[in-house]
This record gives C-alpha cells, structure tokens and sequence, in this order.
C-alpha cells in the first residue's frame, strides 16, 4: 500500500510547471450512462483524459451529465457501455467493476457529507488505514494543518462555519493520499464573498501536494480561474476540451462561447482566412469556407473615436465599475445586435450613434456536439 | 448497446441487504400459501357449500358491527381529547397526553378482564358494594373493552394532525367570512382526514385481530369463531376457510384506506415559518372539559389498576402464585427476547432497500412486511400450523415456530421507525465512507448505523413489549405446557378465576407500561 506521501510527492510543482504530456490518471473511453425506465443518455460515448497533477473542471448547465460522470469515475454509478481506468488500472467496462472502495478516488461532496457523530480529526482519519491508531491521528493533523484548522480537530462538523466543513471535506478526501480528487461543485454551498478565497486555498492546497483533480461546476468563472483544463459538457456530451484561455478564446461551438461569457454570434460567408459579415470582412482566427457562424467577443469591439467602422445605434449603458457594457443594434436595415465592452470612462451614451471596429480575430463555429448526434440517429 | 439489467443492478446490492429482506420478504408468503393449499384441499363443492353457509354471514356481521362500533366508541375518546391537549387552555396537557396514551400498555384482554370482572355475584363490585350488577358480555362488552384499549392509536394520530395544521389555514377561512364552525367542518376536520383514516385503520386491523377480548366477551367475532372451530371441530377446513376470509376482509379494508386516502396533498403548500396557535380558551365549558377528560382516564385506565389493584388486595396472592409468575415472566421473555432481536435485524435491511435502494421489487418486500403485520393473528397462527404439518413438521410446537410467528406479525412495527430514519440520513455518508476505502458494510456499520441506532433500539424495545403481551399466536403456537404471562392471564380469566389471573396481567401491565415511554418519545418526533 502507498503510504502518506502528501508533502513529498510533486511538492515542488508550480502552476506553470506542468508537464506537456502528463501521465494519465484518469481515462475514460466511450463511457455512457442511461438512466432506467428514461430515454434520458446523461452520458453518451464520452472520451476524456486527465492528467497527473492536472486540475480538469467539468463545466455545463444542469443537467448536462456533469455529476453523472463524477460519480461514473468513483464508481457510485455503474456504466452501461465504455471503460474507466484509474491510475493505469481498469476499474470499469463491461467485464470489470472495481468497487468504489478499491479506486483510490477521493470525493469531495456539494454538502461535505461529514460524518456527524464523529469529530473534525476522526472525520480526517477516518480514510486511514494503515499504521498505530497514533499514527493515524498524527497523520490526521497533519492534513489538517495543510488546510488550517488544526484548532478544529476537536470539534464536531455542525461547530464549523461552511467554509470551515469545505475544508474538512477536502481534508479527508486527501487525506489517504488518493490517485485523484473528485470534487462536487464543492463551492456551491458557500456565500460568494467566502468562495473566491476558498476557492483560491483549495487550488494551492491541490497544486502543493501535487494532487489530480476533477471538479464540477455550472459557473464559468469557478471554472476558469480553478482549472488547469476546462471540459465543457452539454446533454451526456464534450463540446470542447482545452486551457481555459483556449476554451474562452477560441470556443468551437456556439453553446461554449456563449456559455464561457458574453459573445456576439454573426453570420458571415467564409473565403479562407477572411469572412463577410455585416461587419464587414472580418480576420478568422481560423480558416473557414461557405456559410459558417462567427463568435466575437464583446472586448474584441471598439468604438472608433472618428466614425470608422460600421454604425450602430447604442441602446443601453450597463456601468459594471472596472467596465462598462454596452447593447447595441446596427444602424442599417439588419437588426443584427452586438454587445461592446469599453473601458470604464468611455462617455457613449444610449441614443447615439457611433461607429464600431473590430480588434481580434473573429472565431468561426460548428455545430454542437450534441446536435451532431441528434441529428445522425445511426451513430 | 446493452442497457443496465435488473440483474446487474440487483448485483451490485450488497449481500447483507439482498439476502435478508428476500428471506424475511418470502417467509411472510409462505404460511399464506400453506393456508390456501388447506383450506382448497376440499373440492370446490364443499368449498361453496361452507362458504355459503348461514353462519359464514353471522361472523361477517358480528364482525364489520363490531368494528364498526369500536370505530365510533374511540372517535368519540380520541377526537375531543386530541383537540383538548392541542387547541385549548386545558391544564396539564402534557400529563393528561400521556396518561391518555398509557392504555397502549394494557392487552385488550386485561381491560376485557377488569370489565369482566366488575360484574356478576363473585364480581368486585358486589365484594365492595354488594351491587351485583350482570357481567358485561357480548357485543357491548367487547365494544367498551376494544375501544378503551385501541383509542389511543387514534389519539396519538389525530393530535399529531392538529399539531401540524398551519394556523394561517384557518385565519385565511375566517378572513374569507367564514365562522368558527364552518371552519371546524371546510377546513380543520378535511385536514384531519388522512389522520382519522390512518388510526381507523390501525383500529380496525386491531378489531379483526383480537382474539382475547372477543373470546373472553363470548362474541362470535371471526378470530374467537376460527379458534373454536379449529379446536373443537374434526374437519379443520371450514377454520382454514374462515381464515382466508378474515385475512381477505383485512386487505379489503386497507385497500379501502389506500384509496379513501388518495392522491390529495395535504401539507403546507407554501414557504415561510409556521406561526404558534391560539389556544381556544374553555372559559364556561372548562368543567365539561375536565369532567369529560378524567372519565375518559378514569374507564381506560383507572378501571385496569383499580381492579387488578383491588383482586390483589381482597385475595392476596401467595409466595407460590407469585413464584408462578415469575417463572412465566421468564419463559415469556424468553421468546419474546429474541424474537424481538431477529425482528430488528430483518429488518434495518428491509427498511434500507425501502428507503434507499430504487429498484423494482424493493418496496414489494416491505409491503409484505406490512401484510405480515395485517394477517390477524389467529390466520397466521393457523397458517403456521398448518405450514409446519406439512413442510416443517419437526418445528410444529416449538418455540422456532413462535418465534418467527412473532417476526412475521412485528417486523413492519420495528421498519418503520428505522425506515423514517434513513430517510434523514443522507445517502453519501455512506458513499463518503466508500471513497475512503470502507467495505459496504463497513461503510453501512460506521456512518449511517450510529445515526440510526435510537430509532433500532426504539422498534427492538417496542417489538419486545409487542411480544411480551402477545396472546392469540402464543396461545395457539405455544408448545404444551409451555404458559407465558398472557396466556395464563387469558385461562385463568376464562375459568371465571379472576383473583389468580390478577397477578399475571398485573405483571403485563407493569412491564409493558415502562415502555410505553418510549413509544410515546418516537411517536411524538414522527
């Protein structure tokens, strides 16, 4: 059996470090999950690979099969079709069913699921198996320093804040040093002004001890500043794997870029590296031919201080602080809307007419994933 | 693609649920089956020929007004004393509520006892008063006797309703022009409906059931007509018959309850905080009030103690009788110890796959724990003497055979307190567990286990106490000789002995009053 090695293994990784080619963790391949008496897929043929050390966010609406395929991995669910490998071991596929006691996963769950009888350290120890019941203890608090709250061993979970019972619950999942780290929309229960720092102890908890992890969210931001890689899912589907930059700036499928933030989605005419819109021919970042559907982020638009550009009518003036939003509608006879997002002194108003250029490049579409197999019943 | 199998999934249920709750869910069924392959070992045409007979229709209208009157007698207690200990400015509340729920402590025969003894030339109020009065007997007596003993399953329901019912409700009705009697009738009583349905029905499975009231009151109820003719008569087919028509008639009545109670819904619907009631004030009806209460207390439950109390003292036992008791005691807590061990045991696994498992077949298995309870007493008895004839016939008057007759008729009163537990206890406890790497049941044993293990206890005690003052199946499946507390209570009581009996039902009673605590605590959290 593996023993503690939490502050050993991968202590000196930094974000930026990670390797190009990690090994995988965890790899799922064609794995789909029905539920009984439903036509309901919540997870269709679905292909994915975390790697060591890596932090992979699941983000997608309710719905979307995100907790099914956590819990497909623990083994609380038991696929109809595909194959899970934990750590180079097959744990699930038709022949084989690993329960989930034997795939050293750790879960993080949305309510923490502490035991309740049972103290701040036994809760800790209670994954521990090996070594003196002392050594166990000792190990507990050990794990409880690295979150901060050794002055809590003795309490009961109902004596801690949310905040405070999160950070138990990431405790004891790593605690027995698990292959990877499941976590349930672990920061949904938390006020917002708690969740970005919780939210920021937990990912230097994770990158310290070198830990693999997989996390659910339906909130974007969550995603992309915990991630190291995003999967956004959408109907049992992947629409799109990649960094979180990536992912934002350059989403393939409608459903992601609206879904990572503001976008305006155009229709325009694809001719290789350029593309007709009624924003005029716009670069492509990359190639595309015929009719094709374009994202530009509301940044990516500017109001041209001498009247450049297309014109539009600016309907309203959204003041966010550190920026300011604006809703616009294009001046000639298309209603075609566009969101532009400025600096915070920018002195437009609602009512004017001003012309807009664009910056970046445009990002050309497909069609979803989902609608994909939607529309092919054979597959 | 292969979609998930039944199979597959029953697989992944772990053994020390699966196997269990299918055994305990099979043994119900199967003195049922014997009961039938008895009772149609006669052709058809006997069947007809006994079934049409004119005294089939007797027992079945002996019974029905039977239930019938023990319905109305213990609506008249149960409804004004819930609404007196929840609604009004009655003093005392907390004491009258558990002195009105004491008489659960007392077997119906024990009350029937001290009514009986009451009356007739050697009866206690002749020995004190000279008053002879006639003993009560029959239908009235059997009456009086069921209902001061089942009220307080009525009581404890209703005023569990009462207590739920959201004041706003009926200050909307008032608001909307309504007076206080109109809101009685449109808006508090169609709120207890569900409440009234649930007692009557545990009222009624009591009245179909009850051997030792109807037997010692001499009423042709079905039970009392079912033992007489499987004692006395040659041909036990006609007993076998009556059995299934008694059992045929209990299911028949919580078919009905089922569907009386329907699909309404009943709770709040909106949010927010409920608000404390007004009480009533009694102002010019108080003395009414307190004179109702204490001779509601003083029937059900001053009658019992006062008589048992006074035979104790006019003919005082002597060290043998009381020796007597004591080796009853023991042989009764002897059956009735494990009995109530294996009734909890089969029944967390039945209460976990009802409460946490989805998958056809799991809430079958805790219906027919609730038939095991519903099958009265005196078919059950039959059916396991004639399942243990036929298949078993080694364990035919043994204390096996009671034992399990105990763990058939008692498991559904031990599931459903620790089913109602589950149900708070949340799921990922034990999923947590797992991912730490615990075994199923390891995972079961270490989390959701110490958080359920009040309400076991809880069901064990109560299945103990249940047991303990157990008469129909212990009296029928006992081995010979083999003579606990109830059924010498019973016999001495039938002899017309009343001064012997005393002491024994004396010590029912006493035992089963220091549960009565208990059962009080948990049903009033439910």
């Amino acid at each position: 059996m593996v023993g503690y090695g939490l502050y050993t293994a991968c202590a000196s990784m930094s974000d930026a470090a990670l390797p190009h080619r990690p090994t995988p963790v965890v790899e799922l391949s064609g794995l789909t999950k029905r539920y009984p008496r439903t036509e309901h897929v919540a997870v269709d043929q679905l292909d994915l690979t975390v790697g060591s050390g890596e932090i992979l966010c699941l983000l997608g609406p309710s719905g979307c099969g995100k907790t099914t395929l956590l819990r497909l991995i623990a083994g609380f669910e038991m696929p109809d079709a595909g194959r899970v490998r934990i750590a180079g071991a097959t744990v699930a596929d038709a022949d084989t069913w690993l329960e989930p006691e034997r795939r050293r996963i750790g879960f993080v769950f949305q309510d923490y699921a502490l035991f309740p009888h049972l103290t701040v350290r036994q809760n800790v120890a209670f994954g521990l198996r090996n070594g003196s019941k002392a050594k166990r203890l000792q190990h507990a608090d050990a794990v409880l320093d690295l979150v901060g709250l050794t002055i809590f061993a003795g309490r009961y979970p109902h004596q801690l804040s949310g905040g405070q019972q999160q950070r138990v619950a990431l405790a004891r999942a790593l605690a027995p040093a698990p292959a990877v780290i499941l976590l349930d929309e672990p920061f949904s229960n938390l006020d917002a002004a708690l969740r970005g720092s919780t939210r920021t102890e937990v990912r230097q908890i994770l990158k310290r001890t070198g830990t693999t992890a997989v996390l659910v969210t339906h909130d974007q931001e969550e995603a992309m500043t915990f991630a190291d890689r995003i999967a956004v899912m959408r109907s049992g589907h992947l629409e799109q794997v990649g960094t979180p930059e990536g992912v934002y700036s350059r989403p393939e499928t409608a459903f992601v870029a609206s879904f990572l933030g503001r976008t305006n989605l155009l229709r325009g005419e694809g001719h290789g590296s350029v593309a007709r819109t009624s924003l005029g021919d716009l670069a492509l970042a990359r190639p595309a031919h015929g009719q094709v559907m374009l994202s530009v982020r509301p940044e990516a638009l500017t109001f041209s201080p001498n009247g450049e550009g297309v014109r539009v009518r600016v309907l309203q003036r959204e003041f966010k602080g550190h920026d300011l939003t604006y809703a616009c509608q294009l001046a000639d006879g298309e209603r075609q809307r566009l969101v532009v997002q400025t600096g915070p002194s920018c002195t437009v108003q609602a009512g004017d007419i001003v012309g807009v250029v664009v910056a970046g490049a445009a990002v050309p579409l497909q069609a979803s994933a989902a609608t994909r197999a939607r529309s092919s019943p054979g597959a | 693609m292969a979609s998930l199998t039944w199979a597959r999934r029953a697989r992944r249920l772990p053994w020390f649920v699966l196997i269990p709750a299918i055994v305990a869910g099979i043994g119900t069924l199967v003195p049922i089956v014997y009961l039938v392959l008895r009772a149609f070992e006669a052709d058809l045409e006997t069947l007809q020929r006994l079934l049409w007979r004119e005294r089939t229709w007797t027992l079945l209208v002996n019974t029905l007004s039977l239930t019938a009157g023990v319905l109305v007698l213990s609506t008249l207690m149960a409804v004004p004393l819930a609404w007196l200990t929840v609604r009004s400015d009655l003093r005392w509340k907390r004491f009258v509520t558990v002195l009105a729920v004491v008489p659960l402590a007392i077997p119906g025969y024990v009350v029937a006892y001290a009514l009986i003894s009451l009356g007739g030339v050697n009866g206690f109020l002749s020995q004190l008063f000279g008053a002879v009065v006639p003993r009560p007997s029959g239908y009235w007596g059997a009456v009086a006797a069921l209902s001061l003993y089942t009220y307080p399953y009525l009581f404890l329901n209703v005023r569990a309703a009462l207590l739920g019912l959201d004041p706003s409700l009926e200050e909307s009705a008032r608001s909307l022009g309504h007076g206080s009697r109109a809101v009685t009738w449109r808006v508090v009583l169609p709120q207890l409906r569900p409440a009234l349905l649930a007692g009557w029905l545990v009222i009624a499975l009591y009245v179909l059931g009850d051997f030792g009231v109807v037997a010692l009151m001499r009423y042709e109820a079905f039970s009392y007509a079912i033992y007489l003719q499987y004692s006395s008569a040659f041909d036990r087919t006609y007993a076998a018959l009556l059995s299934l028509v008694l059992l045929g008639l209990t299911l028949l009545i919580v078919g009905t309850e089922g569907r009386l109670l329907g699909r309404r819904r009943y709770a709040r619907v909106g949010s927010g905080a409920q608000r404390a009631v007004v009480m009533t004030r009694l102002r010019r009806w108080a003395p009414l009030a307190y004179g109702y209460v204490a001779s509601v207390l003083l029937a059900a439950l001053g009658l019992p103690f006062l008589v048992l109390g006074s035979w104790l003292v006019l003919a005082p036992p002597d060290l043998a009788a009381w020796r007597s008791v004591a080796e009853a005691f023991v042989r009764t807590a002897s059956v009735a110890a494990p009995a109530a061990l294996v009734t909890a045991l089969a029944a967390m696994p039945i209460a976990y796959l009802a409460a946490r498992v989805r998958l056809r077949g799991s809430r079958l298995i805790e219906r027919l724990a609730y038939l095991g309870y519903a099958i009265p007493p005196v078919s059950l008895a039959l059916a396991m003497v004639f399942f243990s004839l036929r298949a078993v016939p080694w364990l035919y008057q043994t204390a096996t055979l009671l034992i399990t007759a105990y763990v058939i008729s008692f498991l559904a009163l031990a599931i459903g307190p620790i089913r109602s537990a589950l149900l708070q206890v949340p799921p990922r406890l034990e999923e947590a567990a797992r991912s730490l790497g615990r075994r199923p049941f390891v995972a079961f044993f270490e989390t959701t286990f110490p958080l359920i293990r009040r309400p076991v206890v809880a069901g064990t005690a109560l299945v103990l106490m249940v047991a303990m003052k157990e008469l129909p199946l212990t009296f029928l499946l006992a081995p010979t000789g083999f003579t606990t507390l109830s059924v010498r209570g019973f016999t001495r009581t039938s002899e017309g002995m009343m001064a012997e009996a005393a002491p024994f039902a004396l010590a029912i009673v006493l035992f089963s009053s220091l549960f009565v605590g208990l059962l009080v605590s948990y049903e009033g959290k439910r």
